[in-house]
């Protein structure tokens, strides 16, 4: 669906993308993390046919963004992190004037509106002033833009930057709802925690380099190496016990003890875990949690970013 | 009723005749009706109290003037003692004419400017140019939807006037069609310095590009007062405009002009101009208004303008409008310059991808290793060629003496194709060494000034005055590298001097033994230049080969750097 390769933006003295090379499948909600500065904004809008990349070609759907920039930009919807809106207008006047643009037919058009508007909740609004909405409606608002000529590929740079919680979380049930509707997702955010939630793969770039991109699991596992679990027992007495009965057992590489609480790190290629609990169990150590740690977004990205911005 | 095939075939003809253009017609009404830009500038404009209150002013503002002239003129008529009054009357009526058209004209040339000026700077204000940009719109919608709306407002402007107007046929003097000319005229200026105003808001990246719009305007209008009947559209076809607030020959009727020898009227050469005007302009801004940062042509664009321009200057000395052979390279001058500007334009800037040159270069894999500004020169002078040969057969003196126009005109393109091959490399150099592209076109423009116009000068004036005889040869074997510009030869052929004292001169005559050295050291300069421009320009990275696909949701992929980087983390923890 998006294929980019070998992408390159290059500004006088400063690389803003290096060699990117990535293809997100249709129908994926791929996370794009990066510190400020990475290269997120430049890879989109390059993306969007906004900004032409000094070596290197992407194509969308097929359609290639230097050679067929209109074909591209009928099935895109860009959403940038900053815009405005044309405030002296109204609501269903600003959705008709890019129905417009688009080139919908205009017996179609109201038509649309309407399903766009209702789509993000803005249908109480349709005859309000733009200038009327409040920041959370306005983003909302520039998503029904976004949606007004139905693209297969939605670009979202920050789409929920400066919303308050609440209107941050609206964003973000709207964002499951396209999820739902088969729209194939490029997604740019420096709150992981915003992506963990609907995001199936995600892309880690610093300094307009590419540093990781795939499922979220299947990032960790490469680069961790191994598993993790994490067990409290009710006797801290017992803890160095456990930790010796499980260091030598067959796909162990390693036992952390923390008080009570042990750190067990399996062998990747070990698929069942519930050897542990039955080796503690049966050597009289009573178990009073059992899990395996969770993949977390923030820990992969604090692992692979430096924190270095260009 | 029968019919037979041939009816059938005729009616169908005509049926489908009539349905492509009535398709043209609905796809017409629709590039005006469902043009967005066009559309919400008339909801914003004529929406609110702001439009009425502004007409119902100007319209007391024009009834007070009105109202002022009549009584000038009555109270002249009361004081005085003639018994016919006809005469004071119908210069009344014209006074009135003239005063209403002034205020109009004034009025219409700041606001039609200022209004489309802003349009494009609200956008960029807003932040708003972005969304447009990735819609299907095309820049040249933009344009036509800003101009068209802006256009009907004065329209409207215009016509609110009319009324008041009208009181000068109650007196007489002033007819409908000066009415017509009058409202004509004024819609077309106005339309030329919007499309103006509008082009130089797109050129600004962001706010403040509506005031340098307005002094734009405001700058043409003084110049048009100082230099009076200059800048007017007609000059594109060979003819001077009227007054200085109202350049068009139309106003007068009765002129003509001709165009490949065949007289038209003044009328379709004002309108054909200004169109010709605001179609360039228009051209020029629908270039900018989404990328500011853009070139100012694309590549076809440049051609056409070229091969327009050449067809423009054979329109002008067609037939026995070119009186003697000898005017062929001072009418090549015109050229030369457009080829400076199309070098300036076009080899200042570096390889963009995506072009029509890349394009045509991923196609045609022979074409990869010549620089892209080399091949718009050639394909240029290839235009200049064609055309050039075309009108030079068709003029007075290649038909009386057709060698000698031939030999002239072969001469001076040769010359002028060198030196324009010399000032592409010199631009081209420019364009890999200088830190920006402005700062390439300033460095180039600089040194084209320097290089054709103002060493040139100061030494055939120097020459002059030293009273050394300005035979081209001799000039060429004293100044070396500059003795191959052909403004020198220009220069020279164009004075009196030379001609009256070389007769049926001729290039080659003069140029005899130095020739082989002049033509050696250009050769040698202008691959020493592309050389060096290449040299620091590695070779563009094209990018047209296929590259592997890298399926991140099948092959997670991590940067190496990213594994040495955990390595090293761990070892010091170990540690």
């Amino acid at each position: 669906m998006i294929a980019i390769k070998g992408l390159t933006k290059q500004y006088k003295n400063l690389t803003a993308l290096k060699d990117l090379t990535m293809t997100i499948n249709q129908g994926d909600i791929f996370g794009y993390i990066g510190p400020n500065g990475a290269g997120k904004t430049t890879t989109i809008k390059i993306l969007a046919t906004l900004v032409t990349p000094t070596a290197g070609h992407a194509e969308i759907c097929g359609y290639n963004i230097l050679t067929q920039p209109d074909e591209v930009k009928r099935v895109i919807g860009y959403m940038p992190d900053f815009f405005g809106v044309y405030d002296d207008m109204k609501v269903w006047e600003y959705l008709d004037f890019f129905g417009a643009a688009y080139k919908i037919e205009k017996t179609k058009r109201r038509k649309i509106i309407d399903d766009v508007l209702e789509l993000t909740d803005l249908t109480e609004k349709k005859n309000d002033f733009v200038e009327a909405l409040s920041r959370g409606m306005k983003q909302r608002l520039c998503l029904a833009k976004t949606l007004v000529h139905d693209p297969q590929v939605l670009l979202l740079d920050e789409p929920a930057s400066g919303l308050d919680p609440r209107a941050r979380i609206e964003m973000r049930e709207l964002l499951k709802e396209l999820r739902k509707l088969g729209k194939t997702v490029l997604i740019s955010s420096h709150i992981l925690t915003e992506l963990a939630d609907f995001c199936n793969t995600i892309g880690i770039i610093e300094k307009g380099e590419l540093l990781a991109a795939g499922e979220v699991n299947a990032i960790m596992e490469q680069i961790k190496g191994a598993r993790h679990v994490e067990i409290t027992i009710r006797d801290a007495d017992n803890a160095s016990k456990a930790h010796d009965l499980l260091i030598g057992h067959e796909g162990v590489t390693g036992v952390q003890i923390d008080g009570n609480q042990l750190m067990v790190e399996i062998d990747i290629t070990c698929e069942d875990v519930s050897f542990i609990n039955e080796v503690l169990t049966t050597n009289g150590i009573r178990i009073t949690s059992f899990k395996e740690s969770e993949v977390d977004l923030e820990d992969i990205f604090m692992k692979i970013t430096k924190g270095a911005v260009q | 009723m029968v019919t037979s095939p041939a009816d059938e075939a005729a009616q169908a003809a005509v049926s489908k005749r009539r349905s492509v253009s009535a398709n043209l017609v609905a796809r017409f009404g629709d590039l005006i009706v469902d043009n967005p830009i066009f559309l919400r500038e008339l909801r914003r404009r004529m929406r609110g109290k702001a439009l009425f209150t502004a007409m119902i002013g100007y319209i007391g503002v024009m009834a007070g003037v009105a109202f002022f002239v009549v009584l000038v003129h009555v109270l002249e008529m009361m004081r005085s003692s003639a018994v016919n009054i006809m005469p004071t009357m119908s210069r009344m009526s014209d006074n009135l004419f003239s005063w209403i058209a002034i205020i109009q004209g004034i009025l219409v040339l700041l606001v039609g400017p200022i209004i489309t000026a802003n349009i494009v700077s609200s956008e960029k204000d807003r932040h708003t140019l972005e969304f447009l940009q990735v819609t299907t719109l095309r820049p040249w919608q933009f344009i036509f939807g800003a101009l068209a709306s802006t256009m009907l407002y004065i329209l409207l402007v215009l016509l609110c006037a009319l009324p008041i107007l009208s009181i000068t046929f109650l007196f007489g003097g002033i007819s409908p069609s000066d009415i017509t000319a009058s409202f004509g005229s004024l819609l077309l200026l106005s339309t030329i310095l919007s499309a103006g105003a509008l082009w130089i808001s797109c050129l600004r990246e962001r706010a403040r590009s509506a005031q340098s719009a307005l002094l734009f305007v405001i700058g043409i209008i003084l110049l048009n007062f100082v230099l009076l009947r200059i800048l007017t559209p007609r000059m594109l076809l060979g003819g001077m405009g009227g007054s200085a607030l109202l350049p068009f020959s139309s106003l007068a009727p009765g002129g003509q002009i001709n165009i490949f020898g065949q007289p038209i009227s003044a009328w379709w050469a004002d309108i054909g101009g200004s169109l010709l005007v605001i179609a360039l302009l228009s051209l020029l801004g629908s270039r900018r208004v989404f990328h500011p940062l853009n070139r100012a042509l694309c590549y076809w664009e440049g051609l056409s303008l070229f091969a327009l321009a050449q067809l423009a200057i054979a329109a002008q000395f067609w037939g026995t409008r070119l009186t003697a052979a000898t005017d062929i390279p001072r009418i090549a001058v015109g050229t030369w310059v457009l080829l400076l500007v199309m070098i300036l334009v076009f080899n200042t800037s570096r390889v963009e991808l995506g072009n029509e040159i890349w394009r045509l270069k991923r196609r045609f894999r022979f074409l990869r290793g010549i620089d892209e500004s080399v091949l718009q020169i050639l394909a240029m002078l290839g235009i200049w060629w064609i055309i050039g040969r075309w009108w030079l057969t068709n003029t007075a003196p290649y038909l009386a003496d057709a060698s000698t126009a031939q030999g002239i005109w072969n001469e001076t393109f040769l010359f002028i194709s060198i030196a324009t091959l010399f000032a592409c490399a010199l631009a081209r150099f420019f364009a890999q060494w200088a830190s920006s592209r402005g700062a390439a076109l300033r460095w180039s423009f600089l040194s084209f000034i320097l290089l054709f116009i103002a060493l040139p000068v100061v030494i055939i004036f120097s020459i002059k005055a030293l009273d050394i005889p300005a035979a081209p040869g001799e000039v060429m074997t004293r100044l070396s590298l500059l003795a191959h510009t052909p403004w020198v030869y220009l220069w020279e052929l164009a004075g009196d001097h030379v001609i009256r004292e070389l007769g049926g001169y001729r290039f080659r005559t003069s140029a005899n033994d130095s020739a082989p050295i002049i033509w050696g050291g250009s050769a040698l300069l202008l691959f020493g230049f592309a050389w060096m421009a290449n040299r620091r320009h590695p070779r563009p990275e094209y990018h047209f080969e296929r590259r592997e696909e890298r399926r991140i949701s099948e092959t997670p992929y991590v940067h190496p750097e990213v594994f040495s980087r955990l390595r090293a983390m761990q070892d010091e923890a170990e540690s």
